[in-house]
């Protein structure tokens, strides 16, 4: 308030252009992440030619799909970018059934990052150890919401049915349907058709010109969500701070919502899960008061994935939308069941309070944990499910 | 002093010790609150933080070995 009472209307005029450019250039990269959602979902149809299902034979194993989910997105630190690509292929023939362990997979993978911005703590004792409790309470969270939900997954499909029943009342009914309103078709399917035609007029095969297309969607797609999430964080920090003064002492729903409005608004759960990082590290918040707006980053990150769906145009747009629309279920029933159960919600603030203690007397236990989590573990449950399946 | 006058008594203490405590208990919120709204204010200084992922890496290898020739020596 105070610095625009100081600026001079010159100032002013500046600031407002500059703000006009960036969100402009938001708009843009919003135009170009659903071109290239478009770009996989097509290029995945041209190269598998009907073959889709079995493309993705390999990964019909639940836990080889989680394990896909959990690697890919600790190895590019986005869910945002995992979840949107796992839209598109699902939109060009990736069966929903093996997307859906995808999806947990990436909620766990996503985790890596707020835990290594709590290294950043590492020589400060104390603060270390209350930086990684907060970092790592979302680990577990996301590690237990898998391991209640998957195998209810494998066995009723309770996710898939849901998201399924969702997507069919918006895309599929007479009265509430949105498919007449699809005002983005027109304007996401030209480039993608000039690229393929493009491929076509160079003499490229349908399984090359679709290969290209799919990988040149996987890079735009990764370059845009950067983009979005570091011009979106100096935008919206201003916002994503009234946001978190508003929550102050207003108990665990406002902390939800709190951390879901502020990942709406940066597009990127990590951000928001490490922005809690340095507020719980000094101590000024507890662990148990910061939990809450890790669990809403959960719920606001499904924005990507539901902007991504809204691409997908012809017969694989109602399961786009439904691998979206799960994506969304699972983490709000996640925050619904293990935090409105006393004795689940407390199950990863005592993990992280145990794994902290033991990291606060040697470090070795935080290598120990990410070897573990992201490399051993996936590795052995692999091995484990290619036995059982 | 009889026994009912006497639990009486420290009954009504109780309740004095329990009406301050809420009184600090309020006190320390109200402390707590404002504390919480001067760290949110400072959370640009920590945005950059993020942005130096593989700085945190090698701080916390370099710390590790320390660690580790320290308890060797």
């Amino acid at each position: 308030m105070t610095e625009n009472v100081l600026e001079t209307p010159k100032e002013q005029e500046l600031n407002s252009a500059a703000n006009w450019r960036q969100w402009l250039t938001i708009a843009l990269l919003v135009y170009l992440l659903l071109i290239a959602v478009g770009m996989i979902g097509s290029g995945f149809k041209e190269a598998a030619g009907g073959q889709a299902k079995e493309l993705f034979e390999f990964a019909s194993n639940p836990i080889t799909a989680l394990v896909i989910g959990i690697i890919a997105t600790a190895l590019i630190q986005s869910s945002s970018t995992v979840t949107s690509i796992i839209v598109g292929l699902v939109a060009g023939g990736m069966p929903v059934e093996v997307a859906i362990p995808m999806v947990m997979g990436a909620n766990i993978g996503t985790t890596i990052t707020n835990t290594i911005v709590s290294m950043g703590f590492v020589k400060k004792g104390e603060d270390f150890k209350r930086a990684f409790q907060a970092a790592t309470v979302h680990d577990f969270f996301n590690v237990l919401s898998v391991v209640i939900f998957l195998p209810l997954e494998i066995m009723f499909g309770i996710l898939e049915k849901i998201g399924a029943f969702f997507a069919n009342m918006m895309l599929g009914g007479q009265s509430l349907s949105v498919k007449e309103f699809n005002f983005l078709k027109p304007i996401v399917k030209p480039p993608v058709k000039f690229l393929q035609n493009t491929f076509d007029s160079w003499g490229f095969s349908d399984v090359l010109s679709g290969s290209v297309l799919i990988l040149l969607g996987i890079t735009l797609i990764f370059v845009v969500i950067t983009a979005i999430g570091k011009i979106l964080k100096l935008v919206m920090v201003g916002r994503a701070k009234r946001i978190l003064h508003s929550a102050v002492g207003r108990g665990p729903v406002s902390g939800i919502a709190s951390g879901t409005g502020i990942t709406v608004l940066v597009q990127s759960s990590s951000t928001t899960t490490s922005l809690i990082v340095p507020l719980a590290g000094s101590g000024v918040f507890s662990l148990r008061q910061v939990y809450p707006f890790t669990l809403g980053a959960n719920i606001g990150t499904t924005i990507t994935a539901l902007l991504a769906a809204t691409a997908v145009s012809g017969d694989n747009a109602i399961f786009a939308l439904q691998i979206a629309l799960v994506h969304f279920f699972y983490n709000l029933i996640g925050v619904i069941v293990i935090y409105g159960v006393p004795f689940l919600r407390e199950i990863p603030l005592n993990l992280a309070v145990t794994l902290a203690s033991l990291a606060e007397r040697n470090k070795l236990y935080v290598a120990a944990y990410m070897l573990l989590l992201f490399i051993i573990i996936p590795l052995i449950l692999i091995g484990f499910s290619e036995w059982v399946f | 002093m009889d026994i009912s006058q006497k639990k009486e008594n420290l009954q009504t203490q109780i309740g004095e010790l329990e009406a301050q405590l809420s009184v600090l208990k309020n006190k320390l919120n109200e402390v707590e609150k404002v504390e919480q709204h001067q760290a949110i204010d400072e959370l640009d200084v920590h945005l950059s933080d993020f942005d130096s992922l593989l700085n945190n890496i090698i701080l916390f290898t370099k710390t590790c070995r320390d660690e580790i020739a320290q308890k060797k020596s």
